[in-house]
Parts: structure tokens; C-alpha cells; sequence
């Protein structure tokens, strides 16, 4: 039998709650919900779910300071829901350690999705997050809440979607090989078919943003027959 | 009122000069009359009782030592001349018979004894003076000595004639000294300069009123620009400065009342967020899919909505910091978002060195711009040209176009061309409201220019480096 995917939704409103619960029941989820954090706590004792969605917003407890917690005992892949949606939020939702966020009103398909997503990624690579919404390689900077690349001398790069999920996904899994099977998936949310090039156009893409030499690569590096490794060290940038 | 000028300067100047000019003639008119005739009388006086003495000593005198003793005189203001008869003189002036009454009343009174005594004043051109004939006095001359008498100092001689015991006449010509002030040659520039000086203190007080009043000008016109700008600085005289003050609070008012309606759209815009949640999950689960469609399409305008409303109010986030962009790499960038939704969005050319500004506004301002190129123009050109002083992005769309008196107001918030651009092309009419607020921000600006020789219009961004 197929595993049904356990998802933790902990939201205040009640409507919302229920009508949340539904949907993602009906699209194969087995959900539980809790109103605050003190149900979530309950919850994640004896109900063990796979992925949580966490509303910013609650009484007491905030989600952001939930998160952090959560983070703090495990693994366990979290989606913020945020009905204010201003960069600050997503720069502290990303440095509580949360995998994705997404504001209200969101589109429930799109949930769905990211949702998936995060499942599908914890399972085919080692979790990873940033846990700061800046990460420093090879003398840039790529600012995760902004969704842009800065260039050692402080030049502003802006990244098109699929070129920021593509980097996100190599600086935040480097000098790890990843195939163009897992960056398909994980950048573009599809399969590779058989001589499939966009991958290798997105990433040559990628090398011209990063002024990476195209026929001697030394931050995105080709591995023959294997895909590509992001070769520079990680850290945090402040 | 025509006649006034129209500025508050010019009025008060005219005012205070004609208010000296008045007080100066009054003053001296009075000063003239009054001085003049007082100065005349003392003078006179004593003038008379010499004449007088000078009678008694040549009436004593034999006829010839007359000659030596006038001889001896000559040369002081009175003239003497010994005359067998009385001599003609021209009669003078009605007006001043009072005086020669007066004159011949002192003069009596010092002689002493009983001698037949006339007195004639009466008014000597300038010219006569020099011993010439009245040839050269002006008809102004004797206009002005007629009716001006008192202006002309030593032009009047007092011709006293004295009839001696022997039957010989004393004639005494005496000039009668006049007051200085009246000349009318020191009169006029004298009032030239008091006019110069006062002008000038005129016009310094009358600007340092009118300075901060064209300043409070200014600065409303500016504060009609912007609202949020800063206040005005409190300058000038106290009444002044009390406009400006009041000026100042009304623009407080002015922005707590924009910020007030800011706010309640903000708040209304926010709490729709979690409605429009649930009814896209309840949409989410009706059974029949039609119906879910048209939901969910109509749910979909309302976010979009909402979300550009709120952006609208943050523009340009809360921190509104210039960093060097690469805008080649933001406009190829935005492109290929466009793209891979199956759109097509050509770029021409590339800047030439980065641009300093807010990066995520100018994606935000391009993108809004290139997205209204794809929606009513089916495709979108960029063009991006740069130099020194400024650099300029077109987006070019070949699509309907917009009539020429509705292109300012395409930019207003929600304004929507519903003929040609209705809602079920999308867009929530606020997307160029922001583009033009980012512009402006930036110090540059937003216009939207029909193409003359193709279809569609070309949205042209300016900004300045």
C-alpha cells in the first residue's frame, strides 16, 4: 500500500482549519489540525506527521517562534502561511528555518504543490536549510528573501524564477553532485524526458549570471555523466 | 484697483512714496509761508530802522557832503541815490501792500522827524540784477516771481523814498534777504536723495516681507506635488511665520488624512486575505468544474487585487535603499519569467554599467510594464539605452493602443479603458500607478506614448543617473 503523506495544519481560524483540511484529505493527504501551538505540541507527539503548515499568525505562541522550536527538535518539513507577505516576513521565516512560505491568499492548488515539492525534495536530498537569508560562495552572495544575487563588488544581479530555484537548490546541497533528473524536479517540478536539454540551458544561464567561464566552469562544474556540483564553500553571510 | 500694481511689492512702495512725496510738500509749504514771512518781517525791521538812521544823518547833512556820505555807503546791501524828485518806480504786488504799510510805519517810526515817506516793493528779475534790461527772464521767471515771490530770495528790493527838508530825495534800494530753504534749485535734489534712500529701505522692508511669502508659495506648490515632503522652515517676520505655521500644520493634517484612507484601503485590502482563502478552497471542492472554473477566476482577479493594492502601499518596501543593479541582468531576467509561461518578450541592447537604485521596486516597476505589453499587446520589445546622464528603457507592444487624451490617466489608480482594455484581459489598474511611483522615486519618470508609425504604444522609463 502507497504511504499517505501526514500533514499538520495549525491555524486559528476554524473555518479555514476545516476547509484546509478538507481539501488537502480529498487530494491524499491524512491531516490533523491543532488551533496553537499547544495542540501542535500534543500533535507532534503522538501523531508523527510528515509535513507541517503553520500559520504566522496566532494567539499566544507565534508560528515564526513555533517554527524556530520545531527546527530546533527536528527535521520536519514546515510551510509558513502568511497573510502579510512583506519581505521581512519571509526573511525571518526563512531564518526560523521554515522550508517555503506562502501568503493568503493563497491558491490552494498552489499549496499543494510546494507541498509536495518539499516532500519530494526531503526525500530525494538531505534536508538542508539556509537558516540565514543570506549565503556566501565563491564571492557572491545570494539573498534568499530577495530572490537576487549580489556580486562582490555590491552589484544587485536579479535572478529569473527557475535560475533562483536552481541556485537556491545547489547552495544549499554544495560540492554534492546532483542530476539533472533531481534539478529537473526540484527547479523546474518536472521530469526529464530523454535528451532533454533544459536543465544545461538553465544552468549555462546560471554560469553567465555567475560570469562563470562556460567552457572552464569553477563555481557550476560539469560532472560527465552525472549532472552538476556546485564547487564552492557555503556560509552564512550576515 | 487697474491702476495699482499687482504685486504686493510694487503696491506698497507706491503707497509709502506717495504718502512722502505728499508730507514733504505739505511741510514745506507750511515751513515756507510761515518761516518765510517771519524771517522777511525781522529782516525788514531792522533793514528800515537803518534807512531811517541813514534819512536823519543825510537830511542834517548840506548837499555836498551828501555825495561823500553816499559814496561811503555804497557797497552795502542798501544802495543810496540823491534825487532832485521822486523816482518812477513799477508798481509791485497788491498782495504785498501789507508789508510796505509795515515797512513805512518802522521807518517812520525811526526818523524821527516828519519826512514824506513811500515804500514800494517790488520784484526785480534775475536779470536786472546783472544791470541788463529784463531780456532774458523767461516767462517762466515772471510767472514763478508773481505767484512764487517767496522762492526768490534777494529778487525783491524794497525802494523806500524819503523826501529831506531841503527838497532833495533820499532813494534807498535795499534787497530784502529771503530764507534759504526755499530755493527751489537744492529743493528738488535734495527730495531726489531722501526719495533714493527711502526707496532702497522701502524695498529691503518690503522684501523681507515678500521673500517668505513667494517661499510659502513655493513651498505649497511643492507640497500639492508631494504631500509627504518635508515641512516648511519658519522664516521671516512673525505674521509670516505664523502662516507658515499654520501652512505646516495643515499639511500634518493633510498627510494624517492621506495616511488615514491609505491606511483604511491597507486594512481593508488585508482583511479580505483570509476570506478569499476559504472561498478558494471551498471553491476548490465543488463538484461541478465549470462552476469551480468561473470561481477560481473570479477568486483569482480578487487576490490579484488585493496583492497589488497592498503593493501599491509598498512600493518600495520598508526600506527604501539605493544598491548598484545590474539592469540587463534584471530586465533578462524578468524576461525569462515571461517566457517560460509561453510568452514572448524580446531585449534590445544593455546598459552600460550598473544603475543605482532599488532593486526590487525597478523589477517590480519593468515587470508591471512588460506584463501590460503581453496583456493588451500580445508581445513585448525592451529597449534599454544608456549613457551618462540617464538611462532610458522602452517597452514597446503592438497592440491596441491608447487614445491619445487617455494617456495621463491611464496612470491613475484603477482608472481602466474599459472599451478596448476590459476586465477580462486582467489587470487590476493599479500596475502603472506603481510603475510611475517607482519612476518618480527614482528621480525620473513614466510616459506612455502612442506609436506613431506602428500599432500598440511604447511605455518609456527614464531614469536618471
Amino acid at each position: 500500500m502507497q504511504h499517505t503523506d501526514h500533514v499538520l495544519v495549525v491555524d486559528d481560524d476554524a473555518e479555514l482549519r476545516d476547509l484546509l483540511s478538507e481539501y488537502l484529505g480529498r487530494n491524499g493527504f491524512r491531516v490533523s489540525v491543532a488551533r496553537d501551538g499547544r495542540e501542535m505540541r500534543q500533535l507532534l507527539d503522538t501523531a508523527s506527521p510528515d509535513i507541517v503548515v503553520l500559520d504566522v499568525m496566532l494567539p499566544g505562541e507565534d508560528g515564526l517562534a513555533l517554527c524556530r522550536d520545531l527546527r530546533a527538535r527536528s527535521n520536519l518539513p514546515v510551510i509558513m502561511l502568511t497573510a502579510r507577505g512583506e519581505e521581512l516576513d519571509r526573511i525571518i521565516g526563512i531564518e526560523m528555518g521554515a522550508d517555503d512560505y506562502l501568503s493568503k491568499p493563497f491558491n490552494p492548488r498552489e499549496l499543494l504543490a510546494r507541498m509536495k515539492g518539499i516532500l519530494r525534495r526531503a526525500r530525494s536530498l538531505p534536508p538542508a536549510r539556509a537558516e540565514s537569508h543570506r549565503l556566501r560562495f565563491a564571492g557572491w552572495t545570494l539573498d534568499l528573501a530577495a530572490r537576487h544575487l549580489i556580486a562582490d563588488d555590491g552589484v544587485v544581479v536579479p535572478l529569473s524564477g527557475t535560475e533562483f530555484r536552481l541556485l537556491q537548490i545547489f547552495v544549499t546541497h554544495p560540492n554534492r553532485v546532483l542530476d539533472r533528473n533531481q534539478l529537473m524536479d526540484l527547479a523546474l517540478g518536472r521530469e526529464a524526458t530523454p535528451f532533454d536539454r533544459a536543465i544545461d540551458v538553465q544552468v549555462s544561464r546560471l554560469r553567465q549570471r555567475l560570469r562563470d567561464d562556460a567552457r572552464e566552469p569553477r563555481i557550476i562544474k560539469t560532472v560527465r555523466n552525472g549532472g552538476y556540483v556546485l564547487a564552492a564553500q557555503v556560509e552564512k553571510a550576515a | 484697483m487697474r491702476l495699482l500694481p499687482r504685486s504686493l511689492f510694487g503696491r506698497t512702495l507706491l503707497v509709502l512714496a506717495a504718502g512722502l512725496l505728499l508730507a514733504q510738500t505739505a511741510s514745506l509749504l507750511v515751513n515756507l509761508l510761515d518761516r518765510g514771512s517771519a524771517v522777511y518781517r525781522l529782516s525788514a525791521q531792522q533793514v528800515a530802522i537803518r534807512i531811517a538812521h541813514m534819512a536823519r544823518v543825510l537830511n542834517r547833512l548840506p548837499e555836498a557832503a551828501r555825495a561823500e556820505l553816499v559814496e561811503e555807503l555804497a557797497g552795502t546791501d542798501v544802495q543810496i541815490l540823491i534825487s532832485t524828485k521822486p523816482i518812477k518806480v513799477t508798481k509791485g504786488y497788491a498782495e504785498l501792500d501789507v508789508y510796505e504799510a509795515a515797512f513805512a510805519r518802522a521807518v517812520r517810526r525811526s526818523l524821527g522827524k516828519p519826512l514824506e515817506t513811500t515804500v514800494e516793493i517790488t520784484r526785480l528779475p534775475r536779470a536786472q540784477r546783472a544791470r541788463d534790461a529784463q531780456a532774458d527772464a523767461s516767462a517762466f521767471d515772471l510767472w514763478m516771481g508773481r505767484h512764487f515771490y517767496f522762492l526768490q530770495p534777494g529778487q525783491f528790493s524794497v525802494v523806500v523814498q524819503i523826501a529831506l527838508e531841503d527838497g532833495a530825495v533820499a532813494v534807498f534800494v535795499a534787497r530784502v534777504p529771503q530764507e534759504r530753504l526755499a530755493r527751489l534749485e537744492t529743493l528738488v535734489p535734495r527730495l531726489a536723495l531722501w526719495l533714493g534712500i527711502f526707496f532702497a529701505l522701502a524695498a529691503l522692508v518690503v522684501r523681507m516681507v515678500t521673500r517668505p511669502l513667494a517661499r510659502l508659495a513655493r513651498g505649497a506648490e511643492s507640497i500639492g506635488a508631494d504631500p509627504e515632503g518635508p515641512p516648511l522652515a519658519e522664516e521671516g517676520p512673525e505674521e509670516t511665520r505664523s502662516v507658515i505655521r499654520a501652512f505646516n500644520r495643515m499639511q500634518i493634517r493633510v498627510q494624517a488624512y492621506l495616511l488615514e484612507r491609505a491606511e483604511l484601503l491597507r486594512a481593508v485590502s488585508h482583511d479580505l486575505k483570509t476570506p478569499i482563502t476559504r472561498m478558494r478552497l471551498r471553491s476548490e471542492m465543488l463538484a461541478d468544474a465549470a462552476q469551480r472554473d468561473k470561481f477560481l477566476r473570479d477568486l483569482g482577479e480578487m487576490a490579484q487585487m488585493v496583492d497589488s493594492t497592498l503593493e501599491f502601499f509598498r512600493s518600495l518596501g520598508n526600506d527604501p535603499r539605493r544598491e548598484p543593479v545590474d539592469i540587463g541582468a534584471l530586465v533578462e531576467s524578468l524576461a525569462e519569467d515571461w517566457r517560460a509561461m509561453g510568452h514572448t518578450v524580446e531585449v534590445q541592447g544593455s546598459p552600460e554599467r550598473p544603475y543605482l537604485g532599488h532593486a526590487q521596486a525597478l523589477r517590480r516597476c519593468i515587470d508591471n510594464l512588460v506584463g501590460n505589453a503581453i496583456r493588451y499587446g500580445e508581445r513585448a520589445r525592451v529597449v534599454i539605452e544608456d549613457d551618462a546622464h540617464c538611462l532610458r528603457i522602452r517597452v514597446e507592444d503592438e497592440g491596441p493602443g491608447i487614445p491619445q487624451d487617455a494617456l495621463e490617466r491611464v496612470f491613475e489608480p484603477f482608472f481602466r479603458l474599459e472599451a478596448s482594455r476590459n476586465r477580462a484581459s486582467g489587470g487590476t489598474g493599479l500596475g502603472l500607478s506603481i510603475a510611475r511611483n517607482v519612476a518618480r522615486w527614482h528621480g525620473g519618470d513614466l510616459v506612455l506614448q502612442n506609436r506613431p508609425q506602428h500599432k500598440g504604444i511604447t511605455a518609456q522609463l527614464r531614469l536618471p543617473r
